[in-house]
Parts: structure tokens; C-alpha cells; sequence
């Protein structure tokens, strides 16, 4: 089975990077742009959670790397996000549940969010010094082509 | 690619957002937003046809001028938002704070007929 592994820096810069080398690998083995869209966000919101949680404190940050696997299963798409970021679970930091008024709408705490939304699995733990995110991304295969 | 374009009509600017807005290019649609607030624009069309890509980067932009916003009495309008685009309003539970219109044509006249 296909898979792509990436190893980028932990900085904004490295967003296109993610993007255009995800974005071709999904296209690649077959992905429709709808889900891949999905894909894309959720990967978004956990690679700046990252830089601006994991690796906030530290001042050679912006250089430390952020592992990123994607291969599929049967079960689906996998995508796991490694870091040697301070130890943080992002899902432990979910936006308050409570109700949006038009008159003090929040204004953040809206990425963990769609990740969990998004995905439909979404595990994290902490191994050798490092954070772990797993994703799993349920998806139709594409229907073979009839020749 | 991701420059924001804005056109006036009478008092209302149509704001087109850009294809992807994330975490990169949401500091500049924010500074067009504080632009047309220091302007005194308060009746503001956000034009999403364009937009095939929406991250929380931008939602928050988007309620963070939509706050300041009603502090002045104004009014923002969502219009063309794509089907995938909406989801994203919807999952987040941000759907209700804005008002949708199929067209920025029938944006307009809601905020015409509004004032």
C-alpha cells in the first residue's frame, strides 16, 4: 500500500509544503478533492496546534521537526502527527460547551474541534518523548474503472 | 492569488475572500478587515466563491471582525459559500451568527433593503 511520509520544520512556513505534497499524494492514490479537502484541514489545525503549543516554549522551535505518516488501511486513511514538542494533548483542550450568542460570539477554540468532526478517530498518546496524534479518515474506495 | 479584493457599492463593500484561507493567509484578510473598520465601512458582503479552503485561522478572523463589527451597529453577510465551505460553518456551530445569501447580487439587496 502507498504511503508518505514527510519530515518538515515546526513553522508556518512549512504549510504549503505539507499541503502540496498531501494534496498530490491523495490525488495519487485516488482520494475524491472533497475528502481530501477534509484531510487537509484537519492536518492544518493539528500542524499549527504544534507550533504554537508543543513547540512554543522552546527557542529553537521553529526548527524542530514534525513527523507526518500517511499510509491507507482497510479501515481507511491513517495519518499520524509525531512532535518533540513539551508533553500536550490537544483533545484535553476542547472549546468550553457553551451555547454561541450573536452578541459575544467566541472567537477561538474551533480547530480541535473540526479535527474531531472531521476524522473519525482521533487519538493521542505520548511515547519516548514524544507526542502522538493518530488520525483515521474513513473513506469509499474509488470504484474500479471498467475498461 | 490570496490578495483580498474589495468593491464598494454606495455604503456596503463586497469583500472577495480569498481561495484558501488559513492559518498563512488570514493575517491578511484580518488587516483588510481592520482597513475597512478604521475606514468606518460597517455594512460589509464577504464574497466566498472563490474560497475552496476555510481553517479555523479563518474563522476566527471572521468573528473577530464580526464582533468589532456589531460594536459600530454594523452587519456582515456570508454569500456563495460552497457547499464544503458551509460544513465548516455548520460543525462549528458558527452557522447561526451570520446570515447566508446564495449571491453576493442577493447579499446586497438584504443589506439595501436593511438600512
Amino acid at each position: 500500500m502507498s504511503c508518505l511520509n514527510l519530515l518538515l520544520e515546526g513553522n508556518l512556513e512549512q504549510l504549503q509544503t505539507m499541503r502540496t505534497e498531501t494534496e498530490l499524494w491523495l490525488a495519487g492514490i485516488g482520494i475524491d478533492p472533497s475528502t481530501a479537502g477534509k484531510v487537509l484541514l484537519a492536518m492544518e489545525e493539528l500542524f499549527v496546534n504544534i507550533i504554537s503549543h508543543g513547540y512554543s516554549h522552546s527557542d529553537s522551535g521553529s526548527h524542530r521537526p514534525v513527523k507526518i505518516d500517511l499510509y491507507q488501511e482497510q479501515d481507511g486513511l491513517h495519518i499520524q502527527f509525531t512532535d518533540e514538542g513539551t508533553p500536550f494533548d490537544p483533545l484535553s483542550y476542547e472549546q468550553a460547551d457553551r451555547p454561541l450568542t450573536p452578541d459575544d460570539p467566541p472567537i477561538g477554540g474551533f480547530g480541535i474541534l473540526l479535527v474531531r468532526k472531521l476524522m473519525d478517530q482521533v487519538t493521542y498518546h505520548r511515547e519516548a518523548g514524544c507526542n502522538i496524534l493518530h488520525l483515521i479518515k474513513s473513506y469509499s474506495f474509488p470504484s474500479e474503472r471498467i475498461n | 492569488m490570496n490578495e483580498t479584493i474589495v468593491k464598494i457599492h454606495g455604503s456596503i463593500c463586497i469583500i472577495s475572500i480569498m481561495p484558501e484561507l488559513d492559518a498563512t493567509s488570514s493575517g491578511s484578510l484580518e488587516k483588510t478587515f481592520n482597513d475597512l473598520l478604521a475606514q468606518g465601512h460597517t455594512q460589509w458582503v464577504c464574497d466566498f466563491s472563490a474560497t475552496t479552503y476555510l481553517s479555523s485561522a479563518g474563522l476566527r478572523v471572521l468573528l473577530s471582525a464580526l464582533k468589532q463589527l456589531q460594536k459600530q451597529s454594523g452587519k456582515m453577510v456570508m454569500a456563495a459559500v460552497s457547499h464544503d465551505m458551509q460544513e465548516i460553518f455548520d460543525i462549528t456551530s458558527i452557522t447561526q451568527l451570520f446570515v447566508f445569501h446564495p449571491t453576493t447580487d442577493d447579499a446586497v439587496a438584504f443589506l439595501q433593503k436593511q438600512s
